[in-house]
């Protein structure tokens, strides 16, 4: 499974959820998936949140299995 | 987007238009079911008085349903120029032959989109041959337009289902 930092990053910047999505392009709905696990970003939208969020992709993004 | 936006909701439209279309299309099965065989069905010649022989079932039925497109089509309109004024962008044409109910808003709206019509065509696939075999049967004409228009509903409401997942209101 697809883990993330993406509520946490999200809140310490201050960006809501549609906040977040306009600036990077997608809507509030997205982003919540996101947060929960529910939705794998693209590469594209993974690196635009990196970016927006000031992280790497891959502090941003990681596998289940790379916590063991 | 929202429960309410009208390609959210576009299924729920198609489907109280075939119960509507239903209805009608039961008045139309008996008027043709008249008209057709013989046009001289449509008279009785009654103690030598020539009367019209009116099937008041299926004249009924079809005003009924006609009566009941007004309602219909008058929200419909409303809802429609509501939404275009709404979203500019994401305007829906009634001229149209690429479904409104599709959102391809995002990457995840087009994976859930991608995912419903998957749903829509594994029905298709178990209920195009199961009609076909009902249609071996000779049972009433209306009753294999019921079968396609439940079908009809049936793929709105899978459709429908899967999109409505995914549209979390705060």
């Amino acid at each position: 499974m697809l883990r993330n930092r993406v509520k946490e990053l999200r809140a310490r910047h201050g960006f809501s959820q549609t906040e977040l999505g306009s600036r990077t392009g997608v809507t509030r709905q997205t982003i919540g998936f996101i947060e929960k696990g529910e939705f794998s970003p693209s590469i594209t939208l993974s690196l635009r949140l990196a970016k927006h969020l000031q992280v790497s992709v891959d502090d941003l993004f990681w596998l289940e299995e790379d916590e063991i | 987007m929202k429960k309410s936006d009208l390609r959210v909701q576009y299924p729920l439209w198609n489907i109280t238009l075939i119960i509507i279309l239903m209805i009608i299309s039961y008045g139309a099965v008996r008027c043709s079911d008249i008209l057709f065989p013989m046009i001289r069905s449509l008279i009785d010649n009654d103690g030598g008085v020539v009367v019209a022989k009116i099937d008041m079932t299926s004249i009924f039925t079809v005003i009924v349903g006609l009566v009941l497109l007004v309602p219909f089509y008058s929200a419909y309109f409303q809802k429609l120029s509501k939404h275009n004024k709404q979203y500019p962008n994401d305007k829906i044409s009634l001229f149209s032959f690429h479904p409104p109910e599709y959102i391809e808003e995002d990457e995840m709206f087009r994976q859930v989109t991608q995912k419903a019509t998957k749903k829509v065509y594994s029905f298709y696939t178990m209920a195009i041959p199961l009609t076909i075999a009902i249609m071996l049967f000779p049972l009433n004409r209306y009753f294999f337009i019921v079968i396609l228009w439940l079908i009809f509903i049936i793929q709105n409401l899978l459709y429908y289902k899967e999109i409505r997942k995914y549209i979390v209101e705060i």
